[in-house]
């Protein structure tokens, strides 16, 4: 699989919160050990989507020069299957900021009924480690539509 | 990728604890986003390794017969910086349940040193679709242990 668990980020309030969803395909091969038989979009590829979610925001709000990394889930809860044909609506909000700790929020819906709530936390870290920033931001323009 | 996220499953004492490895490979397709410039393994990729290892003892306590579909996980850690070549020690144990859901605690070692864990995570069985399914779980299971 290619570990991109966003296919579009819909809304963006600088520091403060963003929206994106995740399309589930037949198509990814996670899908056929999870499970044999029954296709369910694994629950830690939602708290993936919403941790790419929060490195977006953060790399949004700092000019590309930063990411985020998960560290530690305080709760999650999934109260509904995302299954082969959902889109998976995600909206993340930011909780707390001290230094480079970061604390979001975050519920998934799919067709509108409510399919996941989280609570995360993680380390902004420099993103020009980890990633060209240049192809960080065209891989943003992608997510937003957006013409380069 | 294919989604099964233990290695190995390792003898244990008793029926309440399991414990299994996932090795860190560069070979894992994930690396190929992530990221490009350092692999660092993902963090939430650490939680399934040990959402899957104590899964399959709420699996093999149902007699094979289910899926054990995550539905809560609370005090969660997991490293944000594991790089390729890591070798983890996965244990998970089993604190209670029943034919439609059980729950427990799983943690992560590397070189004895405990680095993610899981102080609650809770599993919803989901009946097997057909015996294709069962054996298709005995024969996974089997591999690995």
């Amino acid at each position: 699989m290619r570990y991109l668990l966003l296919d579009r980020i819909e809304a963006l309030e600088p520091g403060r919160s963003i929206h994106g969803s995740k399309t589930v395909a037949m198509s990814e091969d996670y899908l056929t050990w999870h499970f044999p038989g029954r296709p369910i979009l694994p629950g830690v590829l939602v708290l993936e989507a919403f941790t790419q979610l929060a490195g977006w925001l953060v790399a949004s709000d700092s000019g590309f020069e930063r990411w985020f990394l998960l560290e530690e889930v305080h709760s999650a809860r999934w109260f509904a299957f995302a299954v082969p044909g959902d889109r998976v609506e995600l909206a993340l909000t930011v909780a707390a900021r001290d230094g480079d700790r970061l604390r979001v929020t975050g519920e998934s819906r799919v067709a509108g009924a409510r399919a996941a709530q989280v609570e995360l936390s993680g380390r902004v870290v420099e993103l020009a480690p980890l990633e060209d920033p240049a192809a960080a931001r065209r891989a943003f323009q992608v997510l937003r539509r957006e013409a380069p | 990728m294919r989604f099964l996220l233990v290695d190995r499953l390792l003898p244990t004492a008793d029926e309440r604890h399991i414990a299994g490895l996932k090795a860190i490979s560069l070979a894992d397709p994930a690396f190929e986003a992530h990221f490009a410039r350092r692999p660092l393994y993902p963090g939430a990729l650490v939680l399934e390794a040990m959402v899957q290892v104590l899964g399959w003892l709420a699996i093999r306590r149902q007699g094979f017969a289910c899926s054990a579909v995550l539905t809560v996980m609370e005090d969660a850690r997991t490293p944000p910086d594991l790089a390729p070549g890591t070798l983890l020690r996965l244990e998970g144990e089993w604190l209670g349940g029943n034919p439609r859901g059980s729950f427990g605690r799983a943690r992560a070692l590397c070189d004895g040193t405990e680095v993610a864990s899981i102080g609650r995570v809770v599993y919803a069985h989901v009946p097997v679709a057909g015996p294709t399914e069962l054996e298709a779980h005995r024969r996974a299971y089997g591999s690995l242990a």
